[in-house]
């Protein structure tokens, strides 16, 4: 392992410490200028590539932002819709003073010597509220 | 506004080190050397650059890396001595002195085996002396990625020298 490990070492040192001529020769270094400047000449197409994706992604985001609030809008009125349009829950106290004289009559009618008239007036309110 | 002019002037030289240590000959360290600034200027549209050096030893080491895997590529050298240009060197011994530039040509070729990342970040660490975090940032990786890579690009490098070593004993 530790004959492995100088290998490597060695090998790393030797590659690190080799001589390397002087350099970058003058005619390397005037063609690279030539270089650059023909490469900054250029348009950056990878600039301008990545503009249009960016523009092309909000125009995007906008519509889906748009069918989101039309989703959002039609869900609201629906619910305004239904909750204007169902039928009003009855009211019990009309429905009461509505029916009693009827089930009263019923009533004398069915135990004309009832003592317990009241209670039986309310069974059968009862009974008939939650036949409806 | 970069003055590339400057740039080339301060950094052209560590550079050329760098790209000229991976290759190993003139021709392909200075298409290497130009290939190195193009990038910077393409990479400095893109982002502001905060360290020249790091960024150009980088790239330099990238594109001498893909150099060094189309090269080793496109054709399987017999011998390691034909691809290797010979600097003179200070070595008193001729037979060391052909010893060492065989293991330079073979741990250049194994650096063009390995996989891409892992050779680059071998280079950064052990030719230009980076630490693992100057690492982790020039390659967007986090510290613990770059050791796992030099990692395994060292037990690769290893057992790759090690079978070298048994096959010419």
């Amino acid at each position: 392992m530790v004959e492995d490990k100088d290998i490597l070492e060695r090998a790393a040192e030797v590659l690190k410490n080799e001589e390397i001529p002087p350099g970058p020769p003058q005619e390397v270094v005037e063609a690279t200028i030539s270089k650059l400047a023909e490469a900054s000449e250029q348009p950056s197409t990878i600039q301008i590539g990545s503009r249009i994706r960016i523009r092309e992604r909000l125009k995007a985001m906008n519509s889906l932002n748009k069918v989101a609030a039309a989703a959002v809008l039609l869900i609201v009125a629906g619910y305004a819709v239904g909750r204007l349009s169902a039928p009003r829950p009855p009211d019990i106290k009309e429905l009461r003073a509505a029916l009693e004289p009827a089930i009263r009559q019923d009533l004398l009618n069915e135990h004309p010597t009832s003592r317990s008239f009241e209670r039986l007036w309310s069974r059968r309110f009862a009974r008939i509220c939650s036949m409806r | 506004m970069i003055d590339w002019n400057t740039i080339i002037k301060e950094h052209g030289p560590g550079v050329w080190q760098t790209a000229y240590r991976l290759l190993g000959n003139d021709a392909d360290a200075a298409d290497c050397f130009q290939e190195t600034f193009v990038s910077a200027l393409r990479f400095s549209r893109r982002q502001r650059v905060r360290n020249f050096s790091a960024l150009l030893a980088r790239l330099a080491t990238a594109r001498a890396i893909d150099q060094l895997r189309r090269r080793f590529r496109r054709v399987q050298p017999t011998t390691d001595f034909d691809d290797c240009i010979g600097v003179e060197s200070e070595s008193p011994c001729p037979q060391e002195q052909a010893a060492q530039q065989e293991l330079v040509a073979k741990v250049r070729q194994l650096i063009g085996e390995l996989p891409p990342q892992e050779a680059q970040v071998f280079c950064l660490r052990y030719l230009n002396d980076m630490s693992y975090r100057q690492i982790a940032e020039q390659l967007s990786i986090s510290t613990n990625s770059a050791g796992v890579l030099l990692h395994r690009a060292r037990a690769r490098l290893r057992e790759s020298l090690k079978l070298s070593a048994q096959e010419l004993e």
